[in-house]
């Protein structure tokens, strides 16, 4: 059962998730507590290992907030990271789990908006499962 | 190398099923360079069993290793004092590893957490195909280097069959046929002749047709 | 509430630099007039350039383009004293019928080689700009059939003087351009096809047709042009669909839907007759030796060419000291080339120019070699063509137990110098034999225990 403050765990790279994340912290949006944030030099430093560890260690959701195609500085990190966030997702509905449990958002650095949207549209896809 | 991928995940469920507490092990050679189990694997499988476990709410304890290679007696030892605290060991190994735990760790199930595919290579970086059924009697310098045995779909050793159209094996549009293959060859070497001379009937009984195999060595013997 | 997360900042952490020092040196190897250009600027800046070109003179390698350019007449020119000037150049050591076959290596330190005449010869170099023609590689859409020609096989067979195609002895009454068939915007043929014909035009009073999908005047002097053509009399049609080009009375016929008719009875057909030349764009692209080479260095192709993968930097590649202009980078035409060409030119002075660079050993990937299971994932995943797997004996030896003094293991190698950091190889690795120097695994994982 999922709590009334579900714990998710953003995986932002430091390209353009952590910079969304920044902009939505200045401009006051309302995150829930239950966020932890972890950068990552790369959206393609999101490990399949690290996605699972999340869930395992008792994260509700893992989200993985990456460039747009074609944006990445390392070419193909954020492809890498939304192959292994598909290929989990798989895995999730295999053992009887939502896939929504991951998921993958590209966003752009000034973006703090939509930062705060998907990560509230995160929370109640969690809260109405 | 050979070649595995993970078993379905819901099949490894049911096995570790009667269990509360397993050893994953997995293998730092092939399966590693196959990218089925190797550590990363090992760390994503037991996230993803656990994770599983929880929510069914019958929560598994699994302790995480990767042996150096699980075809070798001696490094069998790295499991040694991991086994001692397990109900069972869950093995992504190859089928050989998991084999030699079961052999070694005698009075614990050794579940197989993959399944050995096949003898092959990458031909792209995740894409695998097999070369060599190991057969036990090499006849590549006959057919251009082109394994007729694991590549045809029906071992020819004297195609093509009437099946084979535009390069492809009639199995599917996807598979090349063998026999194209060993014709092209044959004529960039200027070795088509080869293909004028009647390959004789394989003696299969060095294959799996002889039962099990076994090769003794003398002069390595200690 | 906002602000009040947990966050797992990428350690800051000390750095340790190390220095390197680059000699300012660099290849230039192409036959678009864009290395010229780059060989040019590099020399102007005091860098030691070592051009080379597949053809016996630098005049061949302009050739093509000044007849692409050959309505702008000041363009035209400008590439004859880009020719002039580069083959009287004092930095510029020049070396002709010169292909480059291989590169290896990272900057500062890459070995090149080049077939010279027949025999191929190795070089040293800091830094590698590339300046390549495209090869047609197909026309997209148009079945090719007698009396349609490629656009370069057209610009290359004109006479400027007489205006005659090879083989003929005076210029075609008609023309027929017909532009982007295919699915990429390349704007060069537009521009071309404009300026020479309207060239075509006012010089033998060739009537010229160009068929497009969208003539795309983005940039300012195409208005111009635009206006030029329309006064001189050039026809332009949009289509719909890629027009048909059939065998008619007397010559070509070309059969197309006009997606500017406004009727009520449905399409409008069009039909141009008796015509003597259809010229179609085709799309252009490297020839494959070349692209094997790019791909090599890890440098991403699309349809052929570097461009639409690295759209942030002109010229850049993700292979640090190595640029690429001219239509290995993008197709352009000429004026455009040239921006790139001084661009990629900038680019590349940085990492060659200043003699003495600070890498930082710190923020960079490390493999412990005793559990590299010589997979090659990481030499296959990074997007820098910064790690190697080799046999070495230095650093992180791994020595077998029992094993004779000095034996050493295979296993993957990162070069500090030109790694990123970015962590594609740690995360791929099947073994979990690379880290990041600065920010491991663990401090992740400690993250996630705590705070979950
Ligand atoms: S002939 Fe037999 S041993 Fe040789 S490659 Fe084929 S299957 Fe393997
Ligand atoms: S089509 Fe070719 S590969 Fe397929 S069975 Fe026949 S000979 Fe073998
Ligand atoms: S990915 Fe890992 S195991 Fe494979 S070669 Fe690189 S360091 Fe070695
Ligand atoms: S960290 Fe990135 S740049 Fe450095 S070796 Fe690994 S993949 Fe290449």
């Amino acid at each position: 059962m999922v709590s009334k403050n579900p714990k998710i765990v953003a995986f932002c790279c430091e390209e353009s998730g952590m910079p969304a994340y920044e902009h939505a912290v200045s401009l006051g949006l309302d995150l829930p507590d239950g966020l932890k944030v972890v950068a990552l030099p790369c959206g393609g430093k999101a490990e399949t290992g690290y996605l699972m560890k999340a869930l395992d260690e008792g994260a509700d959701a893992v989200m993985v907030f990456a460039c747009y195609e074609g944006n990445c500085k390392y070419v193909r990190g954020n492809i890498r990271a939304e192959k292994r966030v598909n290929y989990l997702r798989e895995r999730l509905e295999k053992i009887g789990l939502s896939p929504e449990k991951i998921v993958f958002c590209p966003v752009a650095p000034a973006s703090g908006q939509r930062f705060a949207e998907l990560v509230q549209r995160e929370v109640d896809t969690l809260l109405g499962a | 190398m050979i070649i595995a991928e993970q078993k379905p995940i819901e099949e490894i469920l049911e096995m570790l099923a009667p269990h509360k507490k397993i050893l994953l092990a997995g293998c730092g050679a092939c399966v590693t360079v196959c990218q089925a189990g190797g550590e990363k694997e090992v760390g994503v499988l037991a996230s993803q069993i656990r994770v599983a476990r929880q929510e069914a709410g019958n929560p598994i304890e699994i302790i995480e290793t990767t042996l150096t290679r699980q075809c070798e007696p001696e490094f069998m030892d790295e499991a040694k004092d991991l086994m001692n605290d397990v109900e069972a060991v869950l093995s992504i190994a190859c089928g050989i590893g998991v084999q030699l735990m079961a052999q070694t760790f005698y009075d614990k199930p050794a579940y197989p957490g993959l399944n050995t595919s096949f003898l092959g290579f990458p031909e792209e970086h995740g894409v695998f195909t097999e070369r060599c059924a190991a057969c036990g009697n090499c006849v590549l310098h006959l057919t251009g280097g082109i394994c007729p045995i694991a590549r045809c779909s029906k071992s020819l050793l004297n195609g093509p069959c009437g099946g084979s159209q535009d390069g492809k094996c009639e199995i599917s549009k996807d598979v090349d046929c063998a026999w194209q293959l060993i014709y092209d060859r044959l004529k960039a070497l200027g070795k088509l002749e080869n293909l004028a001379e009647i390959i004789p009937p394989k003696k299969w009984i060095t294959s799996r047709d002889g039962g099990p195999r076994k090769i003794v060595r003398e002069d390595l013997r200690i | 509430m906002s602000g009040q997360q947990a966050v797992l900042r990428i350690p800051a952490g000390t750095s340790e630099l190390k220095e390197v020092s680059i000699q300012p040196s660099v290849i230039v190897a192409g036959d678009h007039p864009a290395g010229l250009l780059m060989a040019e600027h590099l020399a102007d800046l005091g860098v030691a350039v070592t051009l080379m070109v597949p053809f016996p003179t630098l005049e061949e390698v302009v050739a093509p383009y000044r007849v692409i350019a050959s309505a702008d007449e000041s363009v035209a020119g400008l590439l004859q004293e880009v020719a002039e000037r580069v083959s009287q150049h004092a930095g510029i050591t020049r070396v002709t019928q010169a292909d480059l076959v291989d590169i290896s290596g990272w900057w500062g330190d890459f070995s090149v080689q080049a077939r010279i005449g027949e025999d191929l010869k190795t070089f040293h170099t800091s830094g590698i700009a590339m300046a390549y023609r495209g090869n047609p590689v197909d026309l997209p859409g148009i079945p090719v059939q007698e009396g349609v020609l490629p656009f370069t096989d057209f610009l290359s067979g004109i006479n400027l003087q007489t205006g005659a195609l090879a083989g003929k002895a005076e210029s075609p009454k008609q023309v027929v351009f017909l532009l982007d068939a295919g699915e990429r915007d390349e704007k060069w043929a537009s521009v071309a096809a404009i300026r020479v014909g309207v060239f075509l035009k006012r010089k033998f009073g060739t009537q010229v047709f160009i068929l497009c999908r969208e003539l795309k005047v983005s940039v300012d002097e195409m208005e111009q042009d635009y206006r030029a053509a329309r006064e001189s009399g050039i026809i332009v049609f949009k289509y719909r669909q890629t027009p048909r080009v059939e065998k008619g009375s007397g010559g070509l016929r070309v059969v197309f839907e006009d997606a500017a008719a406004i009727s009520s009875h449905g399409p409008s057909e069009i039909t141009l007759d008796a015509l003597d030349v259809v010229v179609a764009q085709e799309r252009l692209g490297l020839s494959e030796d070349r692209a094997e080479v790019l791909r090599k260095l890890r440098i991403p192709l699309e349809d052929g060419v570097a461009g639409p993968n690295n759209p942030q930097f002109t010229g850049r590649t993700p292979k640090k000291g190595v640029v690429v202009a001219g239509d290995a980078w993008f197709p352009e035409y000429p004026t455009d080339a040239a921006m790139t060409a001084l661009s990629a030119a900038q680019e590349l002075y940085k990492w060659v120019g200043k003699g003495t660079y600070q890498v930082d050993a710190y923020r960079v990937a490390e493999v412990d070699p005793s559990k590299c299971a010589t997979c090659l994932t990481c030499f296959r995943i990074c997007p820098h063509d910064s790690i190697r797997v080799e046999r070495y004996g230095e650093r992180n030896v791994y020595i077998t137990q029992g094993a004779k003094e000095g034996a050493t293991w295979e296993a993957a190698r990162v070069k500090i110098e030109t790694c990123d950091g970015c962590g594609l190889c740690a995360s791929e690795c099947p073994a979990k034999a690379i880290q990041l120097i600065y920010y491991p695994d663990m401090e992740v994982l400690d993250f996630l225990a705590k705070n979950l």
